[in-house]
């Protein structure tokens, strides 16, 4: 796959103004959303955040103001070769019923002229992305699936022609909570991978801390109450308009949105499936540590386990001691996820992982120590 | 002379008129399924044009047909063109109406995707809202056929061509021979037709509309 | 998405109200305009065709309004006959136990609407040779437009909410009740649609009366054009669209002003 990263954004002084009307709908929002993040632009209704976010691909055309994507002038482009390049999904996934499911998957590549076959790997290369057998779903009408089915081929539309920008307007609104859940969860892996630049408007706040690497605070006329990360809102909000937002349990919610890869991680001695044992004994020794991780040579996945007293009077490489690691956590768990693992297994030591590649380890103490800090911060505020 | 042998009789002569019927029709239809796609597409968008089209279309529609025809006998003579100008009118309602109403009632969040994904106007038109009226349209291309096929018979009084010929003659022998078998073959002829076109549509719209959109 | 089903869109063309009866009060406006405006023309205009004598005659305003009266009761006796028959038929059609004959009488409306009017007068004056005219025309129009009444009053029933129908039966309403009370004035709009449809169908087709020696303005045309007088002949087209336009907004009116409010 090629492998278009995201790119970054910037708003300028974008207000839109609609006839007739006293207020803007937007007024002068200045931001910048990075490359490879996912923005969150949350706020009740008629807070203007659809709006901005159909200005980013010229949906909604703006009054006044620079869109600059990737440092280009969005306005200078064609409007519709611009939406081509950007991704966009709507509610239920906005699904044409008269075509199939690779139909509506190729439409962007059929615009751009794409040749058939290209355009026939695309589709099924996106299918099995977004977890949909090809043979069992590409010649299938959108009514055929089920909502979390049809958000799904959603996502692949948009992503049908690689596009580094991603626009989603309340994507998981029409289905169950369980469904919605589990599409937050693939939307977060695929981002884990392709890393684009998403807009993702919501009015869940719930969603927004799940979800996004930043979150917009938005207000009447799209005022830009709080732009920061998760963590931070939910530890200083900055006014009663997002306390309120934030509702009750700001510090419960701290614990689904701080991330393991957020916290000061433990650290082990990491060696070489070909060291040779003896010399790791010795080197544990010398650091007075009991336990050595054994990483794969080229993925840097922790593969063993080996600790100092099994290599006491050992020789030859260390890949023939110790054991095989059983259980990992991602960086992108919450620590509310690391507790229950860590709590689950009998491992006192849990390697940490972020794209499959070590990254550090927790004990029960590290995660309950980063959890009592979080409380405290979110007491005081 | 029982039915059947007047119907085998004058066998030739009554294909000639079904075929000349059928073909007006057809014709007729055609045009007004253009008209009215055209006057639909144009004005759909605006609330007071669609208005100001479907009213314009609900008034010709409201005037009786045989005063429709007798209102262009001024204008165009006795013939055909009066006749296939009266019929084309006399269509363009249930076409201009369930087009509007189609294309109208294509769900906005359709358009809005596909306009996000960089269709231009022409190509959110082709591929999505018509595709996606379709079926609506269709329908009202049928009932204005229905119509038009009743009403067609009247273009014999305006000297235009189809079955209203026996229906006439049936008329003019009132009380002679054959009266009621004319009569009767001109409005059998008619309703097979009628009974023939509705057939083909429910055909068309099999083979025309999309699978993900019957229920 | 909402693509409306099939037998909707069927309603939305035959007898859905049209914008003059859900639009605002402007568009009631607008046929009366039309009617006078045509009104007008016409005068004017055989006025400057500077008609000759025999087709003064035939312009002559007793024998207008004759032809007119005769018209008038054509249209008013068949639709009484009509309605008299369709409302309560369509009624007991669309009781639970003859549900299943739905489809076909919608079918057979369906294709009816091929059927040629001038076909059905024809026929039956030839069968009744010695029957009154008039009456022979009031059986053809009466057989011609009883299917689409009967097919406006069953869709009108069919498309309430089933579940407004059993909310009545299950707070202890009567079957009559439920009937009287909720299942009527929820189809009134489109049953008082179909009740205009019927009034101008039968307006036009009492035109072709004519034909049969029944009279009507058909015979305005009919004489215009045998006697090749285009004022004749316009004048009586005018006459018989300007009278159906009336009929048309009067049916318009009992729509708007009749209909049970709130629906």
């Amino acid at each position: 796959m090629s492998d278009v990263g995201g790119v970054q954004i910037d708003l300028r002084n974008l207000t839109k103004r609609y006839p007739g009307q006293k207020k803007p709908a937007v007024d002068d929002v200045t931001m910048t959303i990075n490359a490879g993040e996912i923005v969150v632009f949350v706020g009740p209704s008629g807070s203007g955040k659809t709006t901005t976010m159909k200005l980013i691909n010229r949906l909604i055309e703006p009054t006044s103001g620079e869109i600059l994507i990737n440092g280009e002038d969005a306005r200078r482009k064609k409007a519709d070769d611009l939406r081509r390049h950007i991704g966009y999904v709507i509610q239920a996934g906005g699904l044409f019923p008269h075509m199939t499911v690779a139909d509506n998957i190729a439409i962007v590549p059929k615009i751009l002229k794409w040749d058939k076959k290209r355009i026939a790997a695309r589709v099924d290369e996106l299918l099995a992305m977004v977890g949909l057998e090809p043979a069992v779903y590409a010649q299938r009408y959108p009514r055929q699936l089920s909502g979390g089915q049809q958000q799904r081929v959603g996502v692949a539309r948009a992503l049908a022609a690689d596009p580094p920008v991603l626009l989603m307007d309340e994507p998981f609104g029409a289905v169950d909570p369980i469904t919605r859940a589990k599409l937050q969860d693939e939307l977060l892996s695929l981002q884990d991978e392709l890393s684009k630049t998403i807009v993702f408007v919501t009015h869940d706040f719930d969603e927004a801390v799940k979800i996004g690497d930043r979150i917009a605070v938005l207000a009447e006329g799209s005022r830009i109450v709080q732009y920061a990360e998760p963590a931070e809102i939910l530890a200083n909000p900055a006014d009663d308009f997002v306390r309120g937002f934030i509702g009750e349990n700001g510090a419960m919610k701290l614990l689904n949105v701080t991330r393991v890869a957020d916290i000061d991680l433990d650290e082990a001695l990491t060696v070489d499936p070909e060291a040779d044992a003896a010399e790791v004994h010795r080197a544990l020794a010398d650091r007075d540590e009991h336990w050595a991780v054994v990483l794969d040579r080229t993925a840097g996945r922790p593969v063993r386990w080996v600790n100092r007293e099994e290599l006491a009077d050992a020789s030859g490489p260390v890949e023939g001691f110790g054991g095989p690691v059983d259980v990992t956590i991602s960086g992108r768990s919450t620590l509310q996820e690391a507790l229950e693992a860590l709590l689950r297994s009998d491992a006192e030591l849990v390697p940490v992982v972020v794209k499959r590649r070590y990254r550090g380890l927790v004990t029960l103490n590290t995660v309950q120590q980063a959890i009592a800090t979080l409380r405290e911060r979110a007491r005081k505020s | 002379m029982s039915f059947w042998d007047y119907v085998t009789s004058r066998w030739d002569l009554l294909a000639f008129e079904t075929y000349q019927h059928a073909s007006m029709v057809f014709q007729c239809v055609l045009a007004a399924t253009i008209i009215g796609l055209a006057v639909a597409i144009a004005s759909y968008r605006t609330p007071w044009l669609a208005n100001l089209a479907t009213g314009t279309a609900s008034v010709i529609f409201t005037v009786p047909s045989f005063a429709l025809f007798g209102l262009m006998i001024p204008l165009f003579g006795l013939g055909v063109v009066p006749s296939v100008v009266a019929l084309t009118l006399y269509a363009l309602l249930p076409i201009i109406r369930n087009c509007i109403v189609g294309l109208a009632g294509v769900d906005p969040a359709m358009v809005d995707a596909a306009r996000g994904m960089g269709m231009n106007r022409a190509m959110v038109l082709a591929r999505v809202e018509l595709p996606l009226a379709w079926p609506v349209i269709l329908t009202g291309i049928r009932v204005s056929t229905m119509l038009t096929m009743g009403v067609a018979a009247i273009a014999a009084y305006v000297s235009g061509p189809g079955l209203g010929d026996e229906i006439f003659s049936g008329l003019a022998r009132l009380g002679g021979a054959n009266a009621l078998n004319a009569a009767l073959a001109g409005t059998i002829g008619i309703i097979l037709l009628a009974l023939l076109f509705d057939a083909a549509y429910i055909l068309i719209g099999r083979l025309t509309t999309s699978r993900g959109l019957r229920v | 998405m909402t693509v409306t089903t099939e037998a909707a869109v069927e309603v939305a063309t035959d007898v859905a109200p049209s914008p003059s009866a859900t639009g605002s009060a402007w568009h009631l406006l607008i046929t009366p305009a039309i009617i006078v405006a045509a009104g007008i023309a016409l005068f004017v205009g055989v006025r400057a065709a500077e008609p000759n004598e025999s087709e003064l005659r035939s312009l002559e305003a007793s024998f207008v309004l004759r032809l007119l009266g005769q018209h008038i009761s054509l249209a008013a006796v068949s639709s009484v006959i009509v309605l008299a028959v369709a409302i309560p038929v369509g009624i007991a059609l669309s009781r639970k136990g003859a549900r299943l004959v739905t489809p076909a009488i919608l079918g057979i409306a369906n294709i009816g609407q091929g059927a040629p009017a001038i076909g059905v007068i024809v026929i039956l004056a030839v069968i009744l040779p010695t029957a009154a005219p008039f009456w022979v025309a009031i059986l053809a129009l009466s057989l011609y437009s009883v299917l689409p009444a009967l097919r406006n009053t069953m869709v009108g029933l069919q498309q309430v909410d089933p579940a407004l129908v059993e909310a009545g039966r299950g707070i202890g309403m009567s079957a009559t009740r439920t009937l009287l009370t909720v299942e009527l004035p929820l189809a009134a709009p489109i049953m008082l649609a179909g009740i205009r449809t019927t009034l101008v169908l039968n307006v036009g087709v009492a035109a072709l009366a004519a034909f049969i020696g029944a009279g009507g303005l058909g015979e305005m045309i009919a004489a215009g054009v045998k006697l090749q007088q285009n004022v004749v002949l316009i004048t009586g087209s005018v006459l018989i669209a300007m009278l159906a336009l009336g009929i048309d907004w009067l049916g318009a009116l009992a729509e708007r002003y009749l209909r049970p409010k709130g629906v």
